[in-house]
C-alpha cells in the first residue's frame, strides 16, 4: 500500500515539476521570440568548435583560475552525478537497485568522489562569495541559493547511501567513503527507523532536484540552458564588425533599438544566458572610473525588463511559478503594477487600466548616462563566459537616440557636424588635411595624384593629419618607411574621416556615407594595400568596410614595421636605454589580436627593457578614448585615462609606449595630470623605433 | 504661438575666403545655416514644442539656401519661405524691406533671428525689420521666456546680463549660449523633404525692385594683410620696455 502511495506521489510531484518547468521555460522562449529574427552565418563546424572550447573546455571560465576550477567541478560534477541520481530514484522503488555497470565498486567510488568534490566546491564558492567577498560577486542570499540546492543534493546522496548500508548490513567500504561516514552515524537504528531515514533522504533528493528544475529557468541558473545555446549561436565574424542598417529600405521609420523587442532574438538570448558573475563589470573602465554604467547591470536590467514587459504583452505566458515566489517585484514594475491594478479593479479592466505602465527602454530602464559611458573596449565581452555581446547593444541604443530621436549631447552634435562639413572632428578646414607633410623636409610624401608607383596607401587619418602631437607619429612613420625603401602615397585632401567614431557614436547614416566615399577613392586610385597608424581606422577598414565594397589589404603600421624588422630591411642599431611599458590599444588588441607586433618592435630595439603592466594584452584596460568618447567630455566619476596612466606608472617606466594616436593623447594627458610629463615620456612605437635607426 | 525665424545661409566658419575677379569665390565651399540663426531656429522649435503653434523659416538669397532651409525643416520647423529673386538682392536696407513685406502677410507672435551673420557681420537686418514693422526689438538673447503675451529676455551685454521684458509680438535676436542646436534625426530629414517651401519673387510680393535698391555701394573687396609672425623682445626689462614703446610709436604707429 505504502509502496503504491509512494509511487503515485512520485509521479504526481514529478509531473507537476515538469509542467512548471515547461511553462516557465516556454515563457522565456516566447519573450526571446518577441525580438527580431536575425540571419546567422552558417558554419556548423565553427559553431561546434565554440561549444567544444567554451562549454566542454570552459575556456573563458578558466581565465579566472580559482573560480574556473570551481566551476569545472560544478559543471562536470553535476552532469556525472546524474548517474547516481537515477540509481537513487530507482532505489526508492526497487530496494538495493544497482546500475548495471562494470566494476560497480569503482562506479560508487567515483560517484562518492564527485559528491565530495562538489561539496568542497560549494564550500569554496560560499567562501568566495560571502567571506572573501569577491567584489564582482553579489552577496545576497538569493545569489547563493544554488549552493544550498547543490549542497543538500549531495548530502542526500550520501545520507541515503549510508542508511542503505545499515539496511543491507553492509560493511564499511573504501569504495563508499562518504556513505560510510553516515553508516557509522546510523549504525544500530531499527529497520523501521532506517527506512524512515532512507525515505526522508530519498524524498529530499527528489524534491531538491525537482525544485531546482523549477527554479533554474526563473533565475540566473537559466544560464545552464541559455549559455550553451549562446555559445553555439555567438557571432562568428570579427568582433570589430558592427551590424549595419539598410537605408534603402524605405519602410523603416525607426532606427536602432528604442524598445526591448527591437533587439534581435540572439541579443535577447544573451540576457537569459547571463549568470551575473560580474567578470564584465570587474574589467569595465567605465565602472572602474565611477560611471553609472556596469555591463552586468545593463544585461540584468534588460533581462528583467524583457521578462516584465514580455509577461504583459504575451499575457498567456507564466514567467513565475509556483505563484511569485521567485519574483522580486522591484525588478518587474510593469507586471507588478498590472497585478496591483488587477486586484484594485477586480481584474476586469486590468489590461486597459495599465497600458500607461510601460517603461521607456531608454531613460527609464537604461539611462542615457549609461549609454554614453561605454568606450566600446570589449573587455566585458572578452571576459564573458557565456559569450554575451554587450557593445552592439550599446551601439543599437545610441543609434536610436541619434538617428531616430536626434537626442545627443552637444559635443556629439558638434562632432557629427564637423565631420559632416570638414571630415574631421574639430571642423578644421578640410583643405588643411595635407598640411602635415609640409612640416617635414627630408622625406617626399606624394599623393596618389602625384605618383602611380606606390605599394601602400598611407591612410593618415584625422588624428594623424590634424592633431599636432599625432602628426609627429605620421611624420616619424613616413621617415622610417622611406628609409626602408617602401613606396607609399597618400590621398591628401581627398582623404575623408574613417567614420569609426561616427559609427560608434551611433550615426550609422553618416558612417556609411564616409565609408562609401573613402572606398570609391581607394578604387579610383587602384589601392591594393592600406597602412594606417590609427587602430580605429584599421579596424573599420579591415572588418567593416568590406561590407561596403572594400577589397584592399589593410595593415596597421606596427604589423608592417615588425615585418620589415624580421626581414632585416630595418635594423634598429642605436641603443635606447629606457624602461618601457607598452599600453595595448583595444582596437588593435582585443579587436584584432595584434599583441605581438608592437612588442616585437620594442624588443628589437637595443637597450630597451620592456615591463608589462598588470593588465596587459587581452586584459589591458582602455585609455578611455574609444567608441567616440575621445570627443565627449568625461564629467562623471574620475577620468579613465588617469587610472590607466597610474597603472602604467606603477611599472616605473621612462616611457609609456602606445600604438594608437588616441591612446597616446590619453596617456600623455594622463602624465600631465599626474605632473610627471617631464620624467615620463609618451611615445608611439614607431617614434621609439626611429630613435634607434 | 506662431514663430517666424529670419535665417541666412553662410560659409562654414572654417572656410578660407578666396577672391576671384574681385569677388568672394564660392567654389567648393561648405555652406551652413548662419550659426546665430541656428540658435534662433532651435529656440523657435523648443518654444513651439512647449506651447504649440508653427515655426516658419524666412530667407532671402539664392537657390543654394534651400539646403540650409531643409536642415531647419529637418530640425523641426514646419514650413519655409525663400525669396530667391535676384532682383531683390541688395544690402541690409533691401533685405529688411523685402523681409518685412514677407512678414506682413504672415500671422505671428514672435520673430527670432541671429544677432549677426558670420559672413558680412553687419548685424542690422532684424532691427531694421522691427523698425519697419514697428514692433519691439531685443538683441543678443541668451535666455528667452515666453509668458502669454509677454516675453522676458536675458541679453548678453559684453559679459554681463541685462533682463528685459516686452510685449509680443517682438523681434529677438540670439547670442551664443542661448541653446545647443539639435542634430536632425533621420525621420526628421525625411519629413523635411515633404514640408512646404514657398519660393517668392518680386511680382509675388508686389514689390518693385527699384523700391528696395541698395543704399550702399560696394567699391572694392580685399583680404586683410597677412598676419606676420610675432616678435619676442629680449634683454633687460627696462630696455625691452623702451624698445616696445619705440616700436609701438614708429612701426605700429599706435602711440
Amino acid at each position: 500500500m505504502l509502496y503504491y502511495l509512494n509511487f503515485i506521489a512520485f509521479l504526481v510531484v514529478t509531473a507537476y515539476a515538469l509542467w512548471v518547468f515547461y511553462k516557465v521555460i516556454h515563457a522565456r522562449i516566447t519573450y526571446i521570440k518577441l525580438g527580431k529574427p536575425e540571419k546567422l552565418e552558417k558554419n556548423t563546424k565553427a559553431r561546434l568548435k565554440n561549444i567544444l572550447s567554451l562549454v566542454i573546455g570552459q575556456k573563458k571560465l578558466l581565465k579566472d583560475k580559482k573560480s574556473g576550477i570551481m566551476h569545472v567541478i560544478f559543471f562536470y560534477g553535476a552532469i556525472l552525478v546524474q548517474a547516481g541520481t537515477i540509481e537513487l530514484i530507482i532505489k526508492g522503488f526497487v530496494h538495493g537497485f544497482e546500475l548495471p555497470v562494470p566494476y560497480y565498486n569503482f562506479f560508487t567510488l567515483s560517484q562518492e568522489i564527485l559528491v565530495g568534490l562538489v561539496i568542497l566546491a560549494v564550500i569554496y564558492a560560499t567562501y568566495r562569495r560571502y567571506i572573501e567577498k569577491l567584489p564582482r560577486l553579489q552577496q545576497t542570499f538569493r545569489a547563493g541559493l544554488v549552493y544550498w540546492f547543490l549542497g543538500f543534493l549531495m548530502l542526500s546522496i550520501v545520507v541515503t547511501g549510508g542508511v542503505e548500508m545499515v539496511l543491507f548490513n553492509e560493511e564499511p567500504s573504501v569504495y563508499k567513503p562518504l556513505s560510510t561516514l553516515f553508516f557509522w552515524l546510523f549504525e544500530g537504528v531499527s529497520e523501521t527507523t532506517a527506512y524512515v531515514i532512507f525515505y526522508i533522504g530519498w524524498w529530499s533528493h527528489l524534491l531538491i532536484i525537482l525544485g531546482y528544475l523549477i527554479y533554474l529557468p526563473q533565475h540566473k541558473q537559466a544560464h545552464e540552458i541559455f549559455a550553451i545555446i549562446n555559445s553555439y549561436l555567438k557571432r562568428l565574424h570579427s568582433p570589430g564588425k558592427l551590424s549595419s542598417i539598410d537605408f534603402e529600405d524605405e519602410e523603416q521609420e525607426e532606427f536602432g533599438v528604442g524598445k526591448i523587442e527591437d533587439f534581435t532574438q540572439k541579443q535577447l538570448i544573451d540576457l537569459y544566458a547571463c549568470v551575473e558573475c560580474g567578470r564584465c563589470t570587474s574589467m569595465c573602465p567605465a565602472t572602474a572610473s565611477g560611471k553609472t554604467l556596469s555591463p552586468r547591470e545593463l544585461i540584468i536590467k534588460l533581462r528583467d525588463h524583457l521578462t516584465d514587459k514580455g509577461s504583459v504583452i504575451a499575457p498567456n505566458t507564466v514567467p513565475w511559478a509556483p505563484g511569485n515566489i521567485f519574483k522580486t517585484p522591484r525588478n518587474y514594475p510593469i507586471a507588478t503594477a498590472r497585478q496591483e491594478a488587477a486586484v484594485a479593479t477586480d481584474g476586469a479592466n486590468a489590461l486597459e487600466s495599465n497600458i500607461g505602465a510601460e517603461l521607456n527602454l531608454i531613460g527609464e530602464v537604461i539611462t542615457e548616462q549609461e549609454i554614453w559611458a561605454c568606450t566600446t573596449c570589449r573587455n566585458c565581452e572578452d571576459q564573458c563566459p557565456v559569450s554575451n555581446e554587450h557593445v552592439q547593444k550599446i551601439i543599437d541604443l545610441r543609434r536610436y537616440l541619434v538617428l531616430t530621436m536626434g537626442e545627443m549631447r552637444p559635443e556629439v552634435t558638434r562632432t557629427f557636424n564637423n565631420i559632416e562639413r570638414q571630415s574631421n572632428p574639430w571642423g578644421i578646414n578640410r583643405k588643411e588635411r595635407i598640411n602635415w607633410r609640409d612640416e617635414i623636409e627630408d622625406v617626399k610624401v606624394p599623393t596618389v595624384k602625384e605618383t602611380d608607383e606606390f605599394e601602400y596607401l598611407l591612410f593618415v587619418g584625422s588624428m594623424g593629419s590634424f592633431d599636432n602631437r599625432s602628426k609627429k607619429i605620421t611624420q616619424s612613420l613616413v621617415r622610417v618607411l622611406s628609409k626602408a625603401g617602401i613606396k607609399f602615397a597618400i590621398l591628401g585632401n581627398d582623404e575623408k574621416n574613417s567614420g569609426d567614431s561616427v559609427r560608434r557614436l551611433g550615426n550609422e547614416y553618416l558612417y556609411q556615407e564616409l565609408a562609401i566615399e573613402n572606398i570609391s577613392n581607394f578604387r579610383k586610385y587602384d589601392v591594393k594595400k592600406i597602412i594606417t597608424i590609427d587602430p580605429h581606422a584599421y579596424n573599420t577598414f579591415k572588418n567593416e568596410y568590406p561590407e561596403f565594397g572594400l577589397e584592399a589589404e589593410v595593415y596597421h603600421h606596427t604589423e608592417i614595421l615588425a615585418k620589415l624588422i624580421e626581414e632585416g630591411r630595418i635594423k634598429p642599431e642605436k641603443e635606447v636605454k629606457e624602461t618601457i611599458t607598452y599600453h595595448d590599444s583595444c582596437y588593435l588588441g582585443r579587436y584584432n589580436d595584434i599583441y605581438d607586433a608592437p612588442r616585437l618592435i620594442l624588443n628589437s630595439i637595443p637597450g630597451i627593457e620592456l615591463k608589462e603592466m598588470e593588465r596587459n594584452r587581452q586584459d589591458a584596460m582602455c585609455c578611455g578614448a574609444g567608441g567616440g568618447m575621445m570627443w565627449l567630455e568625461e564629467k562623471e566619476g574620475t577620468r579613465i585615462n588617469i587610472l590607466r596612466t597610474e597603472q602604467a606608472l606603477s611599472c616605473n617606466p621612462d616611457t609609456i609606449a602606445t600604438a594608437c594616436p588616441y591612446c597616446l593623447t590619453m596617456m600623455s594627458d594622463g602624465t600631465k595630470a599626474k605632473g610627471v610629463e617631464e620624467e615620463v615620456n609618451t611615445l608611439d612605437v614607431v617614434e621609439l623605433l626611429e630613435k634607434s635607426l | 504661438m506662431n514663430i517666424l525665424v529670419l535665417m541666412k545661409q553662410t560659409f562654414d566658419t572654417e572656410e578660407k575666403i578666396v577672391l576671384e575677379d574681385g569677388k568672394v569665390s564660392e567654389e567648393g565651399v561648405e555652406f551652413i545655416i548662419n550659426p546665430y540663426d541656428e540658435y534662433a531656429v532651435e529656440e523657435a522649435i523648443t518654444i513651439k514644442e512647449e506651447l504649440g503653434g508653427e515655426v516658419t523659416v524666412i530667407s532671402l538669397g539664392p537657390d543654394r539656401f534651400e539646403s540650409s532651409i531643409r536642415t531647419a525643416l529637418a530640425m523641426g520647423a514646419d514650413k519655409a519661405i525663400l525669396v530667391d529673386d535676384p532682383d531683390l538682392f541688395g544690402d541690409e536696407y533691401s533685405v529688411a524691406k523685402v523681409l518685412a513685406k514677407v512678414i506682413q502677410d504672415q500671422s505671428f507672435d514672435l520673430i527670432l533671428g541671429g544677432y549677426v551673420a558670420v559672413d558680412n557681420g553687419s548685424g542690422q537686418v532684424p532691427q531694421r525689420v522691427a523698425e519697419i514693422l514697428n514692433i519691439p526689438f531685443i538683441s543678443t538673447a541668451v535666455k528667452i521666456e515666453v509668458d502669454n503675451s509677454k516675453v522676458t529676455v536675458h541679453r548678453d551685454v559684453e559679459g554681463d546680463t541685462e533682463i528685459l521684458e516686452t510685449n509680443l509680438p517682438a523681434i529677438i535676436t540670439s547670442q551664443q549660449g542661448l541653446n545647443d542646436p539639435r542634430y536632425p534625426s533621420l525621420p526628421g530629414i525625411m519629413k523635411a523633404k515633404k514640408k512646404p517651401l514657398k519660393h517668392l519673387s518680386a511680382s509675388d510680393l508686389e514689390i518693385s525692385p527699384e523700391s528696395v535698391q541698395a543704399k550702399t555701394e560696394e567699391i572694392d573687396i580685399f583680404l586683410p594683410p597677412k598676419k606676420e609672425a610675432g616678435r619676442i623682445l629680449s634683454g633687460e626689462l627696462g630696455e625691452q620696455a623702451k624698445e616696445l614703446i619705440e616700436l609701438l610709436h614708429n612701426e605700429a604707429k599706435v602711440l
